[in-house]
């Protein structure tokens, strides 16, 4: 009190009016703004945020036994899928992959379940996984680096009291890790992270904080005692940076204290920051964007949760200063089975509570006060450890901070999942490259809060973003850049993010890796206006970018001609400048349209001419004319005659060169035309002569003339001479067979033959070895001796086994080899077994394909390789599906959700609808609407296609079900015959008994006010079963009123004082300020005890209690 | 039905145990220190352990209350700060789990000697006692299987045919019961020495079973659990698994304790909520409705332990706000606030039920 008195009093320093409390309370730019208090249809007791950002929260079992989904953005609930059993008491997270994991669960106060739960958002179904070892009520679950789930603690029943057996929930295999060596009993809901060195600290509520190695067995290590020797139960922890914790308050009687520890130190220790204003118990602590502390709520009184000493004041803790700061008031207690989270928005939701808690209070805090926000304009969907990405904004230049938060999963005042981070980043066109932390430890993977901050520490709004476990994905873009009229526009620049291409002549282009998620693409082409288009970027996938139409700045038109080297008109020569392009007409003539003012290069080019161009200048409004642009061939002829060395004409003579072969004719006369311009080599050869080889130089439009003389071949016979080797080795090889014709001979001890006598001419010779694979080679004998060597090779065989991705054997598959000592390639298909034999192939390495699939394979000598190709099943594509959902009378339905897995869509008004990206094979894909029951199909998805699916839903028979219960006085638990219960429309009395029926009410959550004369009204909500009563009893309070006089120390009334009321057999609080009499009266409130404060700035805030009863106004007076 | 009928039913039937049967003296056994308690055994000394800290497991230390003395803490291990006292024998060794420099371990703690620390199995680094005989063997697990200590040497028990078993009670033959893994989940186990271990199965259409005590007889009680939620049962050697009823409108109930009068006290969830409740006879009876004397805003939610003289330990919650003839509300902490432990007495002149 002392210290909020100092608080008073330094506000009263700045603002010396009449109205200080008023003018300190208003500056929401230094202290924030709490929203009024809404209400929600249940207490939100366990929050989680998905990873769309809608929050996902259980209630009290007796309240709602289905899970809520709260939608911050358009502030409405809707239920989730069932659980099987009550999920109230469980301990969750959310998961790697944003379903939300449930361990425990309530069976009875202090007996948990042993089941565990998965709610996946994208589907909205739950799942069952395999129990844990014993029943869990109150266990914490920790994210690991790896995604793999830790679960300790809760009760197994009030017998066996806690589970002392960390397990780790495996999530690739659905198993559990009894960690058998780190049993330890732990208080309920434990504080744990993972820390930066991978191990998990347990850092409260216990004072010895505790590392647990959760591999192999499991370990625990200890680390030291906290500064505070007591228990801080039901007082936060948070990470407010990574390896770096803050816990504050909690214990009984509650503690203001608070203390830190840094993991990445050398020597981790505890140490004390500054103190709360207040002591707290049962509040909650959440970390904000600009990674200060936000403390709401809790009691300051000693035992479990006293209602009766809420802490309504709210506070900042800022790490850098460790200093807390007060901030403004909440307007109901939030204590036990409270929860609060921070919102995408960089608001702060506070809800729940057990007393009184079905209700929220929303918190701007001052940075939304402080000036415009950043905006992240495109950021990746999903992102791996240690990439740089890189975040859209236009904001860049004044971006000061780039952090993120895991999405929250709160409850009992402590946070499973959330933690904070902020991430290194440096500026990128258009935007930032941020890097992604480096590993696990550092950032368990799963779903993020990313805010830019500007340098007055003003929050984007955040883009919810997967730190995925294997490297985050990235798609391809391609699209085209054109003019205004359509016209394809080359050589234009077109940047995403960090990415850029230049067009094609086609104006096409093709960016890789580009994040998943919102692209903006940018095209640019001097002369022209850039223009931009938003994409959506699929990982793994290629996505069309609409159109970039550029317009021409100032521009002006260009004709012109193209001919010939001749002068005659070129029809359909290509003439591109400015990125545009044009085609010549029958008459060489050629108009670009819509060309930017300035000096234009026109570039000509027709298929088979030498490109050229003309330079020409166009100005605003105006038709220049070119001057005609002269095409030359890019092509010239050879010819030239092939003689003897007699000078005759050697008819049939062949000519060659890599583009074609001639035949010289009669005359000896041959003759290429269209060979492309620059040096060719000419090879003459004809039989009984010796080849020519002569060099070319083509020249376009021109004919080269280049002749032969061939000399006699000289046909003698000859001998053939050589050594045999092992390729391999390279040693020699004697005895082996070398064979021409029908004369064969054996090499000598050196793997020396001779073949004498051979004929002239091209002789081909074969040589065999026992255990080697024979081989033939040419060679050509001329009268003397010619050398021909071979290297054999030992031989092997090669079994390719070809199966498809479930193992089975693929029939008829083709599967190619190449490579071995001796290359050889082969190709053959797989028989019923799925086998492909090669034979005897030469030893090596060869590569082994199969379609996409492709292996290596080593073949040794003798011996059979064996291997086997798994055929992928491969990215099956992407299709999209649409149609339209109707009434079984054929009206359109729009709001229906339609999805396929989890490609989810909402219809027009016409009921019309299209789910895009949807993987292809055969999905299921339902629509459902409320009031109506769901349709579901199954059809079949292809790769880029479109496929219908309508439905036309039949409206749900709404069942409805009973609710009975009594009314009764809440102080005399008399009943109260003649009470009036609402339930819509419908209104009951009770009978003599108290007691009251509604039949026929709508299944689902529903809300009744029972009322009675001399009493306050009241809401009570209960969950309505279709065919069954459920049962719900209201306590009803009489009614007094409190009247509270504030006067001065000389007796004159004092207006605008701050009165808070709080009590009552009905947990109430009211507050408002003195009017000009100094009189605040509170109307009718329950009776009971109440605790009334006022505060005035300048003034001690003071506290009386008074007792409401039934029918009178109890006057409550102060004096400053 | 006619409501009024309901009621004047309701009315006769909790008239029936206070003008037939037995009724108990109430006695608050406190806490160590303001807080909360848990109760687990009572031998018949009329000697009560248990723990006592904050609600939640904050700060809890292991207690031995006597009528004489009053509750006692008996601290921890060296190294701990977390400590539970689970059985008592008649010679007063107390048997419990404390925490301590490396992890969770059995103790046997005595006057004379203090807190000791019992061997785990070979391999094991963990182990917690749950039960204690006349004789001194220990029950209870090491390592994740049951383990019998008997002086300075420890027993594998083994399991179901699954990896993990715990042990939670002994009898004066040394039959010990618990909890093993079978290969249709975890099932209440009897072991005898020289036989292997016995799988006692579950009630009818469950899936799990768990065994919590033994009488000197071999009568074993515990819970059942499955689709339709968990339900106490005694398990005798003539009569197999038999289902023990539960209180009007619960779902949920748990036996923890028999005394050798097969008298059989636990839980039960109720239309008015969680009550602890006695089993005798073949009817269950919320024990509030035995009290006389009960204080308006205490209602007793769980009974762990009845000795032969037919002494209880129980747990329960006192806030002013609570009626024990009426639901809680839910804005009030019956749900999980502060528990007390009591002693229930047999009133002299009453007959047992």
């Amino acid at each position: 009190m002392v210290v909020r008195h100092s608080f008073l009093r330094l506000c009263s320093l700045f603002f010396v009016t009449a109205f200080l409390a008023t003018a300190c309370q208003g500056q929401a730019s230094s202290q924030g703004q709490w929203s009024s208090v809404q209400a929600w249809p249940t207490r939100a007791i366990h929050t989680t945020m998905l990873p769309d950002g809608r929050v996902f929260f259980i209630s009290y079992y007796g309240e709602s036994f289905d899970p809520n989904i709260w939608d911050p953005v358009s502030n409405t609930f809707s239920p989730t899928t069932a659980s099987a059993y009550a999920l109230f008491c469980a301990g969750h997270t959310s998961m790697a992959d944003g379903r939300v994991f449930i361990a425990g669960g309530h069976i009875a106060d202090y007996t948990g379940y042993a089941h565990a739960e998965i709610y996946d958002p994208f589907k909205n179904t739950m799942t069952q996984v395999p129990d844990m070892n014993e029943g869990r009520w109150y266990p914490t679950t920790t994210v690991l680096a790896n995604g793999d789930i830790l679960v300790v603690s809760g009760d197994v029943n009030s017998n066996t009291v806690v589970n002392p057996l960390p397990q780790v929930y495996q999530v690739a295999s659905n198993t559990w890790r009894s960690l058998t060596s780190a049993q330890l009993m732990q208080a309920l809901y434990p504080v744990m992270f993972v820390a930066p060195n991978g191990k998990v600290i347990y850092a409260g509520p216990e004072p010895l904080t505790h590392y647990l190695d959760t591999t192999g067995t499991g370990a625990w290590t200890n680390i030291g005692n906290r500064q505070f020797s007591g228990w801080r139960d039901y007082g936060p922890g948070v990470m407010y940076e990574t390896g770096k914790i803050l816990d504050v308050g909690g214990s009984d009687p509650p503690t203001a204290t608070a203390e830190t520890i840094d993991l990445t130190a050398a020597t981790p220790a505890w140490t004390l920051t500054s103190n709360m204003h207040f002591a707290r118990r049962q509040h909650n602590a959440v970390v904000l964007p600009d990674g200060k502390v936000f403390i709401i709520g809790g009691s300051s009184g000693s035992g479990f949760d006293d209602s009766t000493h809420p802490v309504l004041p709210t506070e900042m803790w800022d790490p850098a200063t460790g200093q807390f700061t007060l901030m403004p008031s909440i307007a109901v207690y939030r204590g036990y089975h409270s929860t609060a989270i921070l919102l995408p928005d960089g608001r702060v939701l506070s809800a729940g509570g057990n007393v009184g808690g079905a209700n929220a209070q929303i918190y701007s805090p001052p940075y939304l006060f402080a000036g415009a926000r950043p905006a992240i304009s495109s950021a990746p969907t999903s992102v791996g450890y240690g990439q740089n990405v890189f975040i859209g904004t236009p904001d860049s230049a004044s971006i000061a901070k780039v952090a993120w938060l895991r999405v929250p999963s709160t409850t009992h005042t402590f946070d499973e999942s959330g933690r904070y981070m902020h991430l290194n980043y440096a500026q990128a066109g258009g935007g930032l490259s941020v890097t992604m932390p480096a590993n696990g430890n550092l950032a368990p993977p799963g779903y993020y809060m990313l805010f830019i901050l500007n340098s007055a520490g003003v929050p984007s709004i955040a883009k919810i973003i997967n730190l995925a476990q294997n490297g985050g994905s990235t798609g391809t873009l391609t699209g085209v850049v054109t003019n205004t009229s359509g016209s394809p526009l080359a050589n234009a620049s077109v940047a995403s993010g960090g990415v850029s291409a230049t067009s094609a002549p086609d104006g096409t282009y093709t960016f890789n890796n580009v994040n998943a998620g919102t692209a903006t693409v940018t095209a640019s082409l001097s002369g022209y206006n850039s223009a931009s288009a938003q994409v959506t970027v699929t990982a793994g996938s290629s996505d069309n970018v609409p159109a970039l139409q550029l317009a021409p700045i100032s521009p002006g038109n260009i004709t012109g001609k193209v001919v010939d080297g001749a002068g005659n008109p070129l029809q359909s020569a290509n003439v591109t400048g400015a990125g545009l392009s044009a085609s010549t007409d029958a008459n060489g003539n050629y108009t670009l349209n819509n060309v930017p003012a300035g000096s234009v290069t026109l570039v000509a080019s027709a298929a088979g001419d030498s490109p050229a161009s003309e330079t020409v200048t166009v100005t605003a409004g105006n038709t220049v004319a070119a001057p005609a642009i002269t095409l030359t061939s890019n092509s010239g002829n050879v010819t030239g005659k092939v003689l003897d060395s007699s000078s005759n004409p050697i008819a049939g003579a062949t000519v060659s060169f890599g583009g074609g072969t001639a035949t010289a004719d009669s005359t000896g006369t041959y003759s290429f035309t269209n060979v492309p311009a620059g040096t060719i080599q000419l090879v003459a050869s004809a039989s009984g002569f010796q080849s020519v080889t002569q060099n070319v130089t083509v020249i376009g439009g021109s004919t080269t003339t280049a002749n032969f003389t061939l000399a006699t071949a000289n046909n003698s016979p000859g001998a053939v001479t050589g050594t045999v080797t092992n390729i391999a080795t390279h040693g020699v090889i004697s005895g082996a067979t070398v064979k021409w014709n029908t004369t064969t001979v054996a090499s000598n001890g050196s793997g020396v033959y001779t073949l004498a006598n051979v004929a002239g001419g091209t002789q081909t010779v074969t040589a065999s070895a026992n255990g080697y694979l024979p081989l033939s080679s040419s060679v050509t004998v001329s009268g003397g001796t010619s050398t021909l060597n071979f290297q054999l090779s030992t031989a092997g065989i090669l079994n390719v086994t070809v199966a498809d991705s479930n193992g089975k054997p693929v029939n008829g598959a083709q599967v190619s080899l190449s490579g071995g000592q001796i290359a050889t390639s082969l190709t053959g298909a797989t028989n019923a077994s799925g086998l492909y034999s090669s034979n005897w192939i030469p030893i090596g390495t060869y590569t082994v394909t199969s379609g996409p699939v492709g292996e290596s394979a080593t073949v040794t000598t003798g011996k059979t390789t064996t291997i086997t190709l798994t055929q992928q099943s491969g990215s099956p594509g992407a299709g999209t599906i649409t149609g339209t959902v109707t009434s079984s009378s054929g009206t359109a339905l729009s709001g229906a959700t339609v999805f396929s897995g989890s490609v989810t869509a909402t219809t027009q008004a016409d009921g019309s609808y299209t789910l895009a990206n949807v993987t292809a094979g055969t999905e299921t894909v339902t629509a459902a609407l409320s009031g109506y029951q769901a349709g579901t199909q199954s059809v079949t998805v292809t790769a880029n296609a479109t496929t219908t699916a309508n439905f036309a839903l039949t409206p749900s028979s709404v069942s409805a079900g009973t609710i009975t219960g009594s009314i009764t006085n809440i102080a005399t638990s008399g009943v109260l015959p003649g009470a009036t219960v609402k339930w819509n429309s419908m209104a009951v009395s009770t009978n003599s008994s108290g007691v009251y029926t509604i039949s026929n009410v709508t299944s689902g959550s529903q809300t009744l006010t029972a009322s009675a004369s001399g009493y306050l009204p009241r809401n009570g909500t209960v969950t309505v079963t279709g065919g069954a009563t459920s049962t719900l009893n209201i306590p009803l309070s009489t009614a007094g009123i409190i009247s509270v006089k504030a006067v001065n120390a000389s007796g004159a009334a004092d207006p605008g004082a701050t009165v808070t009321i709080n009590g009552g057999q009905i947990s109430t609080t009211v507050t408002g300020a003195t009017s000009a009499s100094g009189v605040y009266s509170s109307n009718w409130i329950p009776i009971g005890a109440y605790t009334v404060t006022i505060s005035e700035s300048g003034h001690t805030t003071q506290s009386k209690t008074a007792t409401v009863s039934s029918g009178q106004t109890t006057a409550v007076n102060f004096t400053f | 039905m006619n409501r009024k009928i309901v009621f004047l039913i309701t009315a006769a039937l909790l008239l029936v145990p206070f003008a037939l049967g037995q009724s108990y003296t109430l006695t608050d056994l406190g806490t160590l220190r303001p807080g909360s308690a848990r109760v687990h055994d009572i031998n018949s000394q009329g000697q009560v352990v248990g723990a006592s800290g904050h609600p939640h497991g904050s700060d809890t230390h292991a207690f031995l209350w006597t009528k004489k003395g009053g509750m006692r803490d008996l601290g921890f291990l060296p190294g701990g700060n977390y400590s539970i006292a689970l059985a008592i024998n008649d010679a007063g060794q107390v048997v419990g789990a404390s925490n301590s420099k490396d992890g969770m371990h059995g103790f046997l703690w005595t006057s004379a000697t203090g807190l000791t620390q019992l061997p785990t199995l070979s391999g094991a680094d963990a182990s917690s006692a749950y039960a204690i005989n006349q004789s001194g063997l220990i029950a209870g697990s090491s390592g994740g299987h049951a383990a019998l200590w008997n002086g300075g040497s420890v027993k594998d028990l083994g399991t179901l045919g699954g990896a993990w078993s715990e042990a939670h009670a002994i009898n004066n033959s040394g039959q010990v019961v618990g909890v093993a893994d079978a290969p249709a989940g975890p099932h209440a186990f009897l072991w005898t020495d020289g036989a292997a271990m016995k799988d006692l199965g579950a009630l009818s259409g469950d899936s799990s079973s768990r065994a919590n005590h033994i009488s000197d007889h071999g009568d074993v009680v515990g819970a059942s659990e499955g689709v339709e939620g968990v339900r106490a049962f005694i398990w005798t050697s003539s009569g197999a698994m038999q289902p023990l009823i539960s209180l009007q409108g619960g779902t949920y109930s748990e036996a923890f304790g028999i005394n050798n009068l097969g008298q059989v006290v636990g839980q039960s969830g109720s239309s008015l909520g969680t009550r602890a409740v006695l089993w005798s006879g073949g009817s269950v009876t919320d024990l509030n409705d035995l009290i006389p004397g009960l204080p308006a805003g205490t209602i007793l939610t769980g009974a762990f332990s009845i000795n032969d003289q037919g002494l209880i330990v129980a747990f329960g919650v006192i806030n002013p706000r609570l009626n024990k003839n009426r639901a809680a509300n839910m804005d009030d902490h019956l749900h999980s606030g502060p528990t007390r432990v009591f002693l229930l007495t047999p009133e002299a002149g009453s007959t047992a039920p």
